[in-house]
């Protein structure tokens, strides 16, 4: 099993080819590649390329970009679409978010990574239950119009746990927070096409109302899960840090013996993005990968059972 | 510069044989001894080792945790004493028994430095109290000179902290660098020096205007030894440097440069740090903190 971190901060900090170098530098050989990040209005979809390039376009972009990953050595495990409010899916941006979308799964295959993350929409106001039968039928829609491109592409979605935030800006419960709507979810659109991949951290952020540990999600959801993102979570914000950051950590051990236990072949996948990395000055963001290459290799040493 | 670490949670922890092993496998070339803690009540007191056991049984013990420091390549730069505004004010004669014994101790470990904090009286926040404070200061550091003339130990003065009613951290006794230094030029010994706490300097700054960079230049040569640790606004944190990101670890390298420092960089981290992380991961946090300290060392020793 691969240690491997997502591009997020990293890429907009150090370019693509160095990021990759000290990836492998650090013991990192595993990369979560994010195509795209938030969008949210107009002004940041015309600052994504994806929403206006062409395939051939796609293509020669991101084969350059695998060629950086390549010489480093590095293997794309999975991938990151672009994400936003359910009104970008729904409204005017609604043609160049599926095209962005469609774009990344493209770029997905171009990088030869198997899965790729595309968040399930959230239906504008959905917390805990409420619209659950509207929420799913909006998602069938959606992701049912990525199929035939997921499979032209060879490339399966890995549908992840989300959460909402509620009046009183405490995060909740909202679309596929329990294990049991992603498996819904997962056999309702279409098993070939679709797996799960679980966030960690989110799980800790939801598990208070829906009694949901993440191992105990890791558990429910099996075989199903093929790729994770693995991060630390204050128990209120959704920090995306390294492991131990915070007083009370997650069980992690608890967590390697739940992926050894349902036999987890992907990548340690850590999705961490700026609230660690940015701490650090340029020169120690090499120690702080190797610090979490280092937390990595021992997970894996427990899942692997050695 | 050598690098150096506190080691009371991890003695505490693993005992002091693992404690300091793990700290040298780390990459750490020197001890902040931690001779004793918070003693807040007579039983705190009792508990001491310079309570309970003998001169004698003291020279045996802590020659033998000497002699396994030496033999696995490590060296005590500078001790910490017991410490607790309630030890003092309500068990003064105990206070001082156990300080004089840590100032022995300290000396059984070979080292030259210990930190003894400066007395806070009851109310002693901002400048209220400040003279009473002052001369309760002078008679205690004072009183322990014999000892540290007999020993040849000097006491590192460490700028302080105090809560307000609200449990907001606020500026104490020594929170100004010029309070140290007077405190010193007024003791007029060599056996006193200052210990700049970097955290404490960044919690207190907001009420003296004195950034962390800033003191140490005021504190300049009297600066022989230091507690590096990172805070978080209002918290007393003892974490690890850019875990918060509240410090400019730059300019407070650059400063240590400017003022020809000659001590270890020294970080005292406590339980925040280390005391959610698994047995099995502990080399590894202290592996990170050796290598950040590393790369301060490397900005020190090499940025002209």
């Amino acid at each position: 099993m691969l240690v491997s971190v997502s591009t997020w901060s990293l890429e907009a900090r150090f370019g693509a080819k160095k990021m990759f170098e000290m990836m492998r530098d650090a013991g990192i050989m595993a990369a979560d590649y994010n195509i795209d990040d938030w969008i949210g209005n107009r002004e940041q979809m015309d600052a994504r390329p994806n929403s206006k390039r062409s395939e051939e376009e796609v293509i020669a972009y991101y084969s350059e970009i695998r060629k950086y990953a390549d010489e480093a050595g590095i293997t794309i495990g999975q991938t990151h679409a672009a994400f936003g409010p359910v009104g970008v899916y729904t409204g005017e941006l609604r043609a160049e978010m599926i095209k962005t979308t469609i774009n990344a799964i493209i770029a997905t295959s171009v990088r030869g990574a198997p899965y790729i993350v595309i968040h399930p929409l959230n239906i504008r106001g959905r917390l805990f239950d409420e619209q659950l039968e509207e929420c799913r039928k909006l998602n069938i829609e959606f992701f049912s119009e990525l199929v035939p491109y997921l499979k032209m592409y060879n490339v399966k979605v890995g549908m992840e746990n989300m959460w909402g935030m509620d009046a009183q800006s405490i995060i909740r419960p909202c679309v596929c927070s329990r294990p049991e709507e992603i498996l819904e979810y997962i056999n309702m659109i279409d098993p070939d096409c679709f797996c799960a991949c679980p966030d960690l951290g989110h799980f800790v952020l939801t598990g208070g109302d829906t009694n949901d540990t993440p191992a105990g999600a890791i558990r429910k959801l099996g075989s199903q899960v093929k790729l994770i993102h693995a991060h630390e979570v204050d128990g209120k914000r959704d920090n995306h840090s390294a492991p131990y950051d915070f007083d009370k950590p997650m069980n992690w051990n608890d967590i390697a013996d739940a992926l050894r236990d349902i036999n987890y072949e992907g990548t340690l996948n850590f999705e961490i993005g700026g609230y660690f990395y940015n701490r650090f000055p340029d020169e120690l963001v090499p120690e702080a990968l190797r610090h979490v290459a280092a937390i990595g290799k021992q997970m894996i040493a427990r899942i692997e059972n050695k | 510069m050598k690098l150096s670490i506190s080691t009371r949670y991890l003695e505490n922890r693993f005992g002091y044989r693992k404690a300091f092993a793990m700290i040298k496998d780390a990459g750490f070339d020197a001890l902040d001894y931690n001779i004793d803690d918070r003693c807040a009540t007579a039983e705190d007191f009792f508990s001491t080792n310079a309570y309970q056991m003998s001169e004698d049984e003291l020279c045996r013990y802590y020659t033998e945790m000497y002699e396994y420091i030496h033999s696995i390549g490590l060296y005590v730069g500078q001790t910490h004493a017991v410490f607790g505004t309630p030890g003092y004010a309500n068990h003064p004669d105990l206070y001082l028994a156990v300080t004089r014994k840590n100032i022995l101790q300290a000396h059984l470990l070979h080292c030259r430095h210990i930190v003894i904090h400066p007395i806070k009286t009851a109310g002693r926040i901002y400048d209220m109290e400040a003279d009473a404070c002052r001369a309760r200061n002078l008679d205690f550091f004072r009183s322990l000179l014999p000892d540290l003339e007999k020993y040849d130990v000097k006491i590192g003065i460490e700028n302080m902290w105090a809560f307000d009613k609200e449990k907001k951290i606020h500026a104490s006794v020594c929170s100004r660098p010029e309070e140290i230094l007077s405190l010193i030029e007024e003791l007029g010994d060599e056996h006193f020096c200052s210990c700049p706490d970097l955290g404490h300097f960044a919690l207190t700054g907001n009420d003296t205007g004195d950034t962390v960079g800033g003191a140490l230049r005021k504190l300049g040569g009297t600066v022989e030894i230091i507690h590096a640790h990172e805070v978080k606004e209002h918290e007393d944190s003892h974490n690890i440097p850019y875990t918060f990101g509240s410090m400019d670890w730059d300019d407070i390298v650059d400063a240590l440069r400017d003022i020809h420092y000659t001590g270890t960089l020294n970080f005292e981290i406590g339980p925040k740090y280390f005391e959610n992380i698994p047995d099995e991961k502990i080399p590894q946090a202290l592996c990170h903190l050796a290598t950040i300290g590393k790369h301060m060392i490397d900005r020190f020793e090499n940025t002209k």
